[in-house]
C-alpha cells in the first residue's frame, strides 16, 4: 500500500475529483451524532436535476447521516441512486452501473 | 402499528410523478407523522443493487398524508416496464416500519423534450461509505485495477470515499485507515484527504 510519510499534502497532486478517505461519524441512527455528508461532499454546488450515487456497506451505522443527506438532496431536486450489496467493494458499483436512472 | 398498504402505481416516463397517500394505524386511526422521517425507493427487482429514491413530501403530518414524487428528468430516464417500490418510516424513537409497498408500472413517454436533459452520467457524483474492513473488495492488485478501470471509464466523475469511525468527523485519516479500506495507490495519487473544510 501507499508509503505515506505523514508529512505530505495530498492535495498538491490531487485531481480535484477524488476525495478521501474522509472520516465521518458512526451515528447508529442518532440524529445528534450524524455527520453532514451534504456539506462534506460539497453537494450544494450540484445543479437541480443532478444525480448522486451512493454506496453504503453498513447502513445501520450511518442511518441518520444518510437520512439527512437524502432530505437535503431531494429538497434540491437531486436524485439519489442507492447502490448496495457489493460486499464491501466500494469501487465496482460505480463501474458496473451507468447511474443514469436505468435500474436494470 | 401502521398498516402496510399495497398500492400499485403508474409512472409515465418523461412526466413528473406525484401521488398522495394517507397512512393509517391498525384500527383505522390516522398515523400522526409528526417528527417521523420517511424514505421510499424504487427498484427494478427487490434484490436489485440500484434504486431511485423518492422525494417525499409531508403534505399533512398530523393527518398522515405524504406524497411520493419523482421529477420528470428522472422518469424520462426510466425504461418502461415493471418495478417494485416501498416506503419505510422512522419513528421518533428510532423504530422503523414499512408502511407502503407495491409495483410501479413505468409507461413510455410519447414525446421527449430537451428540457428533460440533466447533467450527464459522465459527470455523476459518487459517494462510497464503508466502515468495515474492505476485505471484500479483493487483493491489492485487484483494487488497483478496479480504480484504474473506474477512472478510465469515468474520468470526470467526482468520487468521495467516506469512512465512518468511532473517532469520527474532523479527525485525520492515516495510513492505517486507508490500508483498512484497501485504498489503492492510484486512488491515493489523485485524492484529496483532510481537506480544509473538514478539520
Amino acid at each position: 500500500m501507499y508509503n505515506y510519510t505523514g508529512s505530505e499534502t495530498r492535495s498538491e497532486i490531487a485531481n480535484g475529483l477524488t476525495y478521501g478517505p474522509v472520516k465521518v461519524n458512526i451515528d447508529n441512527g442518532d440524529v445528534s451524532s450524524a455527520s453532514d455528508w451534504f456539506d462534506i461532499c460539497n453537494l450544494s454546488s450540484l445543479p437541480e436535476g443532478s444525480y448522486v450515487a451512493i454506496f453504503i456497506d453498513n447502513s445501520s451505522a450511518t442511518q441518520a447521516s444518510y437520512d439527512a443527506l437524502v432530505t437535503k438532496l431531494t429538497a434540491k431536486n437531486i436524485t439519489v441512486i442507492t447502490v448496495d450489496d457489493f460486499n464491501q467493494d466500494w469501487i465496482s458499483p460505480f463501474i458496473f452501473n451507468d447511474l443514469s436512472g436505468d435500474l436494470s | 402499528m401502521s398498516v402496510v398498504y399495497v398500492n400499485n402505481i403508474t409512472i409515465d416516463s418523461g412526466e413528473d410523478f406525484s401521488q398522495d397517500f394517507t397512512l393509517y394505524e391498525t384500527g383505522g386511526k390516522l398515523v400522526d407523522l409528526t417528527n417521523y422521517t420517511a424514505k421510499g425507493q424504487l427498484r427494478k427487482h427487490a434484490d436489485s443493487n440500484t434504486a431511485i429514491t423518492f422525494q417525499i413530501e409531508y403534505v399533512d403530518r398530523v393527518k398522515g398524508k405524504i406524497a411520493l414524487n419523482i421529477p420528470r428528468w428522472t422518469t424520462s430516464l426510466l425504461k418502461s416496464g415493471r418495478y417494485v417500490y416501498d416506503v419505510m418510516v422512522t419513528k421518533p424513537n428510532g423504530n422503523r416500519e414499512l408502511v407502503l409497498e407495491g409495483t410501479a408500472l413505468v409507461r413510455p413517454g410519447v414525446s421527449k423534450s430537451p428540457e428533460f436533459s440533466s447533467p450527464g452520467s459522465d459527470d455523476r457524483t459518487c459517494i462510497a461509505v464503508i466502515s468495515s474492513s474492505g476485505v471484500g473488495i479483493g487483493t491489492t492488485s485487484e483494487v488497483l485495477n478496479k480504480w484504474e478501470q473506474f477512472r478510465t471509464t469515468f474520468p470526470n466523475r467526482t468520487f468521495y470515499l467516506l469512512q465512518p469511525t468511532s473517532d469520527g468527523f474532523g479527525n485525520f485519516v492515516t495510513e492505517t485507515d486507508w490500508d483498512a479500506l484497501r485504498v489503492p495507490d492510484n486512488f491515493l495519487a489523485e485524492t484529496t484527504v483532510n481537506i480544509s473544510p473538514l478539520i
